[in-house]
């Protein structure tokens, strides 16, 4: 297992190379300069070009960023709030921590929403409220994420007047409610109609019938035997689950005004604000592979048929 | 003369052997209701089976002798339905038995044993949670329904209630008895980590955990191979003599009938063709489809060179089943008769062999009048 974990951990930072390289080499192909304004002469340009060592050529600025940044130093920024340096802006200004409490909440909500809902579908099977429940996942499935927020915002704050539409920040309980449910909605019909299907599938095989024939009670058998077979599916959905509420997030935090990486993020990259984009992309880069890796063990532990090392049978 | 041959053989029924019958099954119809139309599986079988009595049903695929299992045990999934009959355990009608009532009869009385050992176990949970989920499930029942004369007995219960170490002891224990060894460890082991005979035995040690009085094996060993075939029967023997329990052994393998049955139906498209002690049906077949099972089968004692004799023809298509005998149409003996009219199950001697062929009621008939002339001259 440790030795899986280590290998693991030897691939992640391989992708993560190979994620940086990209994204420099793209960033860099892009035209544009953080410097470049209206007013800027060209020696102002070439002066901070040569202050931030933008006037080397772009595989030695490779190099002497992956160098400073394996020391944890990923830069200072260039424009948006220039010399400020981007381990600060990302982590103790907080904006990582609003776009982390907004994802970790809405994947909380998907998952507790998403599975009762996909095995009371199954459970009744047929019946008008499976009919109903599968209407509103395919529906949740097919609206993108803003249009989902803007409906949200018309009816609640716009109709109902119950929040305020822009809260600008995540102070209080009722600032969470609409960008949560916005970011949670698809995932949340995609988890209820994964986990529909595959309890279904299980709800059929043999051992269902076993457990029935040995006397279990209903809801016994759907809660012990057959769900935790039918979250095998489910558990692998949410490593491009932690892709999307990223990525969903920034469509969100745009839509709601929340000062979160999300947002920021944006603006870099129309600042062409080049650290704060590697720092960014960097960081949730990790955070897609971390959970991709915990994905993995949470098989383990879910399934014990499945061997995460080789050999290990 | 009729009459006092039906009386000879209907005056053990009334006798005190009656107490002694354990499941009596009385014209159990049971219906798949399809989108093309309904499907017959089981049209109308009755059999008794007593306390200590291992009784096989013997057809081929698709002749019913599961789905019966199934309707006895509440197991039948939509679209199928009982739609007649009774099946009498113990002198109550479990067809009229509710969702509680038959939770706590599944598995505690009766049990079942499955075809495929290798899906028939959670693949996700080990072998000794899953038997002593079996033991404890039904010890809840019992609790609760002496909880329900009062609240003041919660405590009381708890004590009856069977403690987790008592129900690893008596689950150790079932393992060991059904031949695993290492039973300790591998009660820790997953389904996986098991063989497919072995698997098989962690089957039988749940399905007899809570001593149940009957066990119903849906073809054990069709899925494992023959020497694992063989340690299963004979485990099962030596399982059914030391428990009494009684057993229904549905096959399609008549070797595995001769080996463990005392007696035996055989069942063709939903009907009992033929039913009787098993040394009477492997000796003395009455039915033309017995008797074609019977050479269909290959023999240890034959000339190797012997050809195998297939039953002609394909099994009925039960949407469209012919109005008479449902065997006619691949019957060599067929007459106008069996086109027409689907003969009843009709005793052959005074011991139990019963068939329902008209071969058999011509030839009694043909029987009687050669007496009469005899007697006559």
């Amino acid at each position: 297992m440790l030795t899986y974990i280590l290998k693991r951990i030897g691939s992640a930072l391989l992708t993560l190379l190979v994620v940086a390289i990209l994204t420099f080499f793209l960033m860099n192909a892009v035209p544009g300069s953080p410097f470049m304004t209206e007013k800027s002469t060209p020696e102002q340009i070439a002066r901070a070009n040569a202050k931030y060592g933008l006037d080397k050529p772009v595989p030695v600025q490779f190099v002497n960023y992956m160098g400073r940044l394996v020391q944890g130093d990923m830069g200072v920024s260039l424009k948006m709030q220039e010399g400020t340096r981007v381990t600060e802006l990302l982590f103790e200004q907080g904006k990582f921590g609003i776009s982390c409490r907004l994802g970790v909440c809405a994947l909380i909500v998907a998952i507790i929403t998403g599975i009762p809902l996909g095995c009371l579908a199954a459970y009744n099977r047929g019946k008008f409220l499976d009919s109903l429940i599968r209407v509103l996942t395919t529906v949740g499935v097919a609206i993108p994420g803003f249009v989902v927020a803007a409906l949200l915002l018309l009816v609640f704050c716009e109709r109902l007047g119950w929040f305020s539409p822009i809260s600008g920040s995540l102070e209080g309980f009722s600032s969470y409610v609409l960008p949560v449910l916005a970011l949670a909605f698809y995932p949340s019909c995609h988890i209820a109609k994964l986990t529909r299907t595959s309890m279904l599938d299980v709800i059929n095989q043999d051992y269902i019938r076993t457990a029935k024939a040995k006397g279990l009670h209903t809801k016994r058998i759907v809660f012990k035997h057959a769900l935790r077979n039918s979250l095998i599916p489910v558990i692998t959905y949410l490593g491009p689950l932690t892709a999307y509420i990223i990525t969903g997030g920034f469509v969100i935090e745009k839509t709601f005004q929340i000062p979160g990486l999300g947002k920021y993020f944006i603006e870099s990259i129309l600042n062409r604000d080049y650290p704060i984009i590697m720092g960014t992309t960097i960081l949730l880069a990790a955070l897609i592979v971390i959970m991709n890796l915990v994905v993995d063990i949470a098989y383990k532990i879910v399934d014990p048929r499945i061997t995460l090392t080789k050999g290990d049978a | 003369m009729e009459e006092t041959i039906e009386k000879k053989i209907s005056a053990p029924e009334s006798t005190p052997e009656t107490e002694d019958v354990l499941l009596d099954v009385n014209d159990l119809r049971v219906s798949f209701f399809t989108p093309v139309g309904e499907v017959k599986a089981v049209d109308g079988i009755s059999y008794k089976l007593k306390t200590n009595e291992v009784m096989g049903i013997v057809g081929e695929s698709g002749s019913g002798k599961s789905v019966e299992a199934y309707a006895i045990m509440g197991l039948l999934q939509s679209p199928g339905k009982v739609i007649g009959g009774t099946v009498r355990f113990e002198g109550e009608n479990v067809l009229d038995f509710d969702k509680k009532q038959y939770t706590a009869f599944r598995g505690n009385k009766i049990s079942m044993i499955f075809q495929n050992p290798m899906t028939c176990l959670n693949p996700v949970y080990t072998i000794g949670d899953q038997l002593m989920e079996a033991l404890t499930c039904h010890n809840n029942d019992i609790e609760n329904e002496n909880g329900g004369e009062g609240e003041e007995t919660g405590e009381k219960n708890s004590k009856n209630k069977i403690t987790k170490q008592e129900a690893w002891d008596r689950a150790v224990e079932m393992l060991k008895f059904v031949g695993i060894n290492n039973a300790e460890r591998r009660m820790k082991q997953y389904p996986h980590e098991f063989s497919g005979g072995m698997r098989q035995r962690a089957m039988i040690a749940m399905a007899l955990i809570c001593k149940p009085k009957l066990l119903i094996a849906d073809e054990p060993t069709t899925a494992l191979d023959v020497t694992i075939q063989a340690q299963i029967i004979e485990l099962m023997k030596h399982l059914q003599e030391e428990t009494g329990m009684s057993i229904i052994f549905i096959t399609h393998n008549l070797g595995v009938v001769a080996e463990i049955c005392d007696k035996v139906s055989v069942m063709y498209a939903g009907h009992i063709m033929e039913q009787g002690p098993v040394n009477e049906i492997f000796y003395n077949p009455a039915h033309p489809y017995t008797q074609g099972l019977l050479a269909s089968m290959p023999r240890l004692d034959e000339e190797s060179h012997e050809r195998l004799i297939p039953i002609e023809g394909t099994p009925v298509d039960l949407l469209d089943p012919p109005t008479g005998c449902s065997f006619g149409p691949r019957c060599e003996h067929c007459m106008k008769i069996c086109v027409n009219k689907m003969p009843p199950l009709m005793d052959v001697d005074g011991n139990g062999h019963k068939a329902a062929c008209w071969l058999h009621v011509m030839n009694a008939k043909n029987k009687k009048s050669e007496e009469g002339a005899q007697t006559n001259e």
